[in-house]
């Protein structure tokens, strides 16, 4: 077996809450118990709900933040493990793209620089052929050169996400890490962005790991996909089979939140007696348990008593569910 | 840019009278109407007049030109004293920023808030002990005042940086903690800095005088505004405008950089500029 | 629309321009549509769109810099020229609101129960004892379970969909005629939006409310509008009964829009039917139709004129050359 492009395993962060000055301190359980392996060139989608813990992933993985327990191995090497030095030479083959590209891009910063910054601390004193990197960096995205002497605020929303993309393939990475990319941009340019990254999957053999609240963008793009819920991984499967026969009772409740305008086909087969869909009611979590099991209408005593852990049903699919559906 | 200036008033005041001001105690160390330090008997406690347009002090010396070389002092103790305190100041909040919730944030600004809670007549004593009365330790005190207000808004403005997607982008690519605050957090704070160096400058004029008045900042014969102040109130009934013209002096000093200051938050804050809809 | 009752919302040419550079610049242009008491408009467009500065006008929370022209009326009422305290006696009372993102539109001083409770006091409808008993009953009809606790709660307690919930709720305690929500859903999960699409139905049926949604998702269009207006550039692209619009779309950028969604019709890891170039700014917009440049089949008469309205199959469409046909690619 060759050694994935990345491996997380275990991965675990606690946030401490400080709450009133008299209440005790709580913790907060951000990302919990958290593996998988993404190959090279290609895509894992993460889905999951505001506090299901994907951001916090896509900092872990990109070591802006350390783990309270786990290893974000890449090419085999555990990335905290490394003196900052080595870390920060490393950088050059993960990058990221954010999601709001008028908060990372640097306002007084000209789109030179930008693109400039990963590439100056990967290949120092590269002179004049530092130009030529940029530019064809720029081009790649689908920008001219002559854009390098302007600011952001001169661009749209759609050509800062490029700019965005640009600064993260300059180090010609292995691995990006895009935190919801088109969820900030207009819907007409949301597909430019995605048939970009998508000619650039190809081209350039990248992996990328794409974050999305975003089903439809997601089915599109990645060719797994791992739902995250207050945390942690509730189903892992191909793409195509996790969306269109769910056996997270998850899974099925944010396919079936999907305007039927958009909806994917839904396997009717696959969860044969389902009782009705929950009505407009708010649903509170539970203390303990199954972290679904309050909103779930499969639930039964023993998911509001433990917590199920994520087990392989078949070669490609992981669910962390008592009663998987289908 | 222009524009902006043209709906900016406070802006415009700010900059003239500020500029006038400079002008005046740039002229006054080449030239002045009379030697300020020149006493002349004979001439003590005129009113103004032909040849002495603010009157002579009690010793003869002519108003005008004690006020012109005056201005020289208040405003190189002024920026002295607020650029060393913004140097040392922005230098510690933002080290601190970059570190935050570490120790060595905790040490710093809690040595800030003592600081701060130190009366600057009570540092600029202490200092005379230290290293003798003169312009020197007013300069020191009313720095060393100024340390934790800019360690604070710095600190402040610096987190807010460190919170953007730019900055984690920056961390990303592999910048250090320092190269970030250079390439990042400092420019982007500097706006801020700017404004409240202003309004510090106007408050060390004020400390300045304050101080002087207390025989603690300029020492005779150097004449400063505060001092001038200080010497007047002998002869406020013999003489009330020796009182007045200093007074004035510093009034519109203040004035002129406090309008200064707040014309310039204007311009960065870009809730005023004409922003892409 | 029915012919029988006149129309709750009567808008006619709407125009609203704001002074840049001492050139008026339009946001909104020529905007007209009417809506019958009960009926439901969505209104769908992407950022600079006007959508946004349309419901504003609606509900008069304009900046004051903007300037109005042609006819906005509500039940007869002529409101291009209403003052203040005119809209004050509407918005809440006759027209109530739901926002993007209510943690800005909830006071956080104020415990969520009073803030419901406030609107019927104030308009006088009730005296506090019956106003708090009935915010008691409207959070409990929203949805948010544990009413008795959450009637005291403050927004920051709440969750992002508890908080729409309240919104929901202040927006219908006077029992308004009509409900105006702009981008309601925007803000929240999946799931929770879900739940909210499903809610503001449930309760427009209930309360026989009639509902303009302002939207750029098109799905939550597609859930709770009869009728859409689509805009981009200000102007109304295309209108028409939502089913109709979404199946047979005339307008090149209305065929755009859906055909630019991923989803199912387009086989994975294919290209999208990206709509070519960006959005210009207010200013930058062409004479004629504003979405020339963009559209595969612009002449010079498009970049110069603005097309009229066009029936064409089941929808209105303002082009030249209008083709009800589906999407691209759509099955």
């Amino acid at each position: 077996m060759t050694t994935p492009l990345l491996e997380v395993a275990g991965l675990t962060r606690r946030f401490h809450l400080a709450h009133g000055l008299l209440q005790p301190p709580r913790l907060l359980t951000a990302l919990d118990d958290v593996g998988f392996t993404l190959a090279h060139g290609r895509s894992l989608g993460v889905v999951g709900g505001s506090g299901s813990g994907k951001s916090t992933l896509a900092r872990l993985v990109m070591a802006l933040d350390k783990p309270d327990a786990g290893t974000v191995r890449l090419d085999g090497e555990d990335l905290n493990a490394l003196p900052p030095a080595e870390l920060r030479r490393r950088r050059r083959k993960f990058q990221m793209v954010f999601q709001d590209p008028r908060g990372s891009l640097d306002p007084r910063m000209r789109v030179e620089a930008i693109v400039a910054e990963p590439l100056d601390v990967a290949e120092p004193g590269l002179g004049l052929a530092r130009r030529e990197r940029i530019a064809s960096a720029l081009e790649a995205v689908g920008l001219d050169r002559s854009v390098l002497r302007l600011f952001p605020h001169q661009f749209s929303g759609g050509q800062r996400q490029r700019i965005a993309i640009a600064r993260a393939l300059v180090t010609a990475p292995a691995l990006v890490v895009a935190d919801e990319p088109v969820s900030a941009l207009d819907v007409s340019v949301q597909a430019q962005v995605l048939n970009l990254m998508m000619d650039l999957q190809r081209e350039r053999g990248l992996a990328y790991l794409f974050i999305s609240h975003d089903l439809a963008v997601v089915e599109h793009i990645a060719d797994e996909v791992i739902v995250m819920h207050r945390g942690r991984i509730v189903e892992h499967g191909s793409a195509e089979a996790l969306f269109r026969a769910p056996t997270h009772p998850y899974t099925l409740s944010l396919v079936e939140a999907i305007s039927p305008f958009d909806r994917m086909p839904v396997d009717a087969a696959a969860a044969p007696d389902r009782p009705p869909r929950p009505s407009a009611r708010e649903t509170p979590p539970l203390a303990e348990g199954c972290s679904f099991a309050g909103a779930c209408r499969f639930a039964t005593s023993r998911c509001h008593r433990e917590a199920p852990q994520l087990t392989a049903i078949s070669d490609d699919r992981r669910v962390a569910c008592f009663t998987p559906l289908g | 840019m222009t524009r902006s200036m043209a709906r900016n008033p406070a802006l415009i005041i700010g900059l003239v009278l500020a500029a006038a001001v400079g002008a005046v105690a740039l002229v006054s160390l080449v030239w002045t109407p009379y030697d300020p330090l020149k006493m002349a008997i004979v001439e003590r406690l005129r009113p103004p007049g032909a040849g002495h347009p603010f009157g002579t002090d009690q010793f003869g010396r002519d108003v005008a030109s004690l006020l012109m070389r005056g201005a020289a002092n208040s405003l190189v103790i002024g920026f002295a004293a607020v650029g060393a305190g913004l140097s040392v100041g922005v230098g510690l909040g933002t080290l601190a920023a970059a570190r935050a919730g570490t120790l060595l944030d905790d040490i710093v600004m809690r040595a800030m808030d003592f600081t701060f809670a130190f009366p600057a007549v009570l540092t600029a004593i202490m200092l005379i002990e230290l290293i003798g009365p003169g312009t020197g330790d007013a300069i020191l005190a009313i720095a060393i005042f100024n340390v934790p207000v800019f360690a604070r808004l710095s600190r402040a403005s610096a987190l807010s940086v460190w919170t953007t997607d730019y900055a984690a982008a920056a961390r990303a690519a592999g910048k250090t903690r320092t190269e970030i605050t250079f390439s990042h957090v400092l420019p982007n704070i500097a706006g801020v800095i700017v404004v409240q160096a202003s309004v510090q400058f106007a408050l060390a004029i004020l400390a300045e005088a304050g101080l002087s008045y207390l025989g603690v900042g300029t020492q005779p014969p150097n004449p400063s505004w505060g001092r001038m102040l200080n010497d007047a109130q002998t002869f406020l009934k013999v003489q009330p405008l020796l009182a007045v013209f200093p007074g004035l002096a510093i009034a519109v000093t203040v004035f002129a950089f406090n309008a200064l200051g707040d014309g310039l938050s204007h311009l960065i804050d870009p809730k005023q500029r004409n922003d892409d809809r | 629309m029915s012919n029988a009752a006149p129309p709750l919302v009567a808008v006619d040419r709407l125009t609203v321009a704001f002074d840049d550079r001492r050139l008026p610049v339009e946001v909104v242009r020529d905007v007209s549509f009417t809506l019958a008491p009960g009926g439901t408009l969505g209104i769908v467009g992407e950022s600079g769109s006007g959508k946004s500065m349309t419901a504003r006008a609606l509900i008069g929370l304009l900046p004051e810099s903007a300037r109005l022209s042609g006819s906005l009326a509500f039940d007869g009422r002529d409101l291009v020229s209403a003052r203040e305290r005119d809209w004050e006696g509407l918005r809440g009372r006759q027209i109530g609101m739901v926002f993007q993102e209510p943690m800005t539109a909830l006071n956080p001083a104020h415990r969520v129960g009073d803030q419901i409770a406030e609107g019927l006091v104030l308009h006088g409808l009730m005296d506090r004892r019956s106003a708090r008993a009935e915010a008691l009953r409207l959070i409990e009809r929203v949805g948010i379970a544990r009413a008795r606790e959450r009637i005291g709660a403050f927004p920051h307690e709440l969750s992002g969909g508890q908080r729409q919930r309240v919104m929901i709720a202040m927006a219908l305690a006077c029992k308004p005629s009509l409900l105006i929500a702009d981008e309601p859903t925007s803000a929240l999960d999946v799931t929770i939006q879900a739940q909210i699409v499903e809610l503001i139905a449930e309760l427009k049926a209930e309360y026989g409310l009639a509902l303009i949604v302002i939207s750029h998702d098109l799905g939550v269009i597609a859930d709770l509008a009869e009728r859409t207006l689509v805009l981009y550039g200000g102007r109304v692209m295309e209108e028409g009964e939502t089913a109709a619009l979404f199946r047979a779309p005339a307008h090149p950028y209305t065929r755009g829009l859906l055909a630019a969604r991923p989803g199912r019709h387009k086989p994975k890891g294919e290209h999208l039917d990206a709509i070519p170039g960006n959005v210009p700014s207010a200013a930058d917009f062409p004479p004629g139709c504003p979405f020339f440049g963009r559209c595969g089949d612009g002449t010079e008469r498009c970049r110069l004129e603005v097309p009229p309205p066009v029936t064409v199959g089941d929808t209105i469409a303002r082009c030249w050359f209008p083709r009800a046909r589906p999407p691209r690619g759509l099955p």
